[in-house]
């Protein structure tokens, strides 16, 4: 089962995502409860947040690096296990600027995380960012993020059977639930 | 009036293109021009979709320079197309973007543009008689 989250910055949805996965692995009786980190620990200052992220998410979770290649890594999971992605706006940062990836790479890898989650019935849990309802880009690079961005949610979503909003940390109900 | 808000490339227009399936655009990125709305009233009884107010909007500001002035401007040719509606029974769709909810700009031309095209979507919210908000690819209405 899919579940998409989205909102602003700082908005809650992380922890909101966080606590919809756990709540989700307690209940479940098969499986393990994974976080796929897609941040790139790029300095010391972000080390030191990854490591506070990973001790406040406390010792149920088992977290995975993964910012660039994700879909491989879902499939060798235990089935029916709890998965978090978070977040897609970073995972799509490192694909394009990083991993200089076109579309074409992007999109069937988003779609492979969908069909694993089929395959090895996972319960997914993917966490993005509304980054389209500010100024127009200014650049065709920036225009061409946010574009990719919208095409990767609409993907999801359409797979998705439980989609939130979270707004001041509450969660808008758009689907299932 | 119908309005359809939403943000960059949230599915505005595939949900218009839904719901109204045969019509008449006006629309700034093609370069119209937003005067030229009454004409685009051809076939009779066809809605007309009209898109890309923020375009108008920057080049108004751009020429007007005054705030009230290009307010104003705006919320008469909303009251026009309001009036138009009712007395023609053809149905008008405003596509408007949501574009105020980043940080604030740093030029002062830049806030101008995006504070203007805040009053001026709340005014067609107003005079709307439903209100579709799209959020990547979904929609729910607000009025």
């Amino acid at each position: 089962m899919i579940t998409f989250i989205s909102g602003g910055a700082r908005s809650g949805k992380s922890s909101f995502a966080e606590k919809l996965a756990q709540d989700n692995y307690h209940r479940q009786k098969g499986g393990n409860l994974y976080y796929i980190a897609t941040s790139l620990p790029s300095d010391e200052e972000m080390e030191d947040r990854i490591a506070r992220h990973r001790n406040d998410r406390g010792e149920e979770w088992q977290t995975i690096e993964a910012p660039i290649h994700i879909k491989d890594g879902l499939l060798d999971l235990q089935k029916e296990s709890t998965v978090l992605i978070d977040c897609l706006t970073v995972w799509l940062g490192n694909r394009l600027y990083i991993d200089k990836a076109d579309w074409e790479d992007i999109s069937q890898e988003v779609g492979g995380w969908l069909q694993a989650a089929r395959a090895r019935q996972l319960n997914l849990y993917l966490v993005s960012n509304d980054i389209n309802e500010g100024m127009p880009a200014r650049t065709r690079s920036v225009a061409s993020y946010i574009y990719m961005l919208e095409k990767l949610h609409q993907l999801i979503i359409s797979s998705s059977k439980e989609i939130y909003q979270v707004i001041a940390g509450l969660p808008v109900k758009w689907k299932g639930g | 009036m119908q309005l359809v808000v939403g943000g960059a490339y949230s599915g505005k227009r595939k949900f218009v293109n839904r719901e109204f399936p045969d019509c008449q655009w006006l629309s700034a990125y093609e370069n119209q021009s937003l005067d030229q709305w009454k004409l685009k009233f051809k076939t009779a009884g066809l809605p007309v979709v009209i898109e890309g107010w923020e375009v108008w909007i920057r080049e108004e500001r751009e020429k007007a320079g005054e705030l009230e002035s290009v307010r104003n401007h705006f919320e008469s040719i909303l009251s026009d197309m309001h009036q138009f509606e009712k007395q023609t029974c053809q149905p008008i769709i405003l596509i408007m973007l949501e574009m105020g909810r980043g940080v604030v700009p740093m030029a002062k031309g830049d806030r101008a543009w995006r504070d203007l095209s805040g009053w001026i979507l709340q005014a067609a919210a107003d005079k709307a008689e439903s209100v579709h908000y799209c959020w990547h690819g979904l929609s729910r209405k607000l009025k």
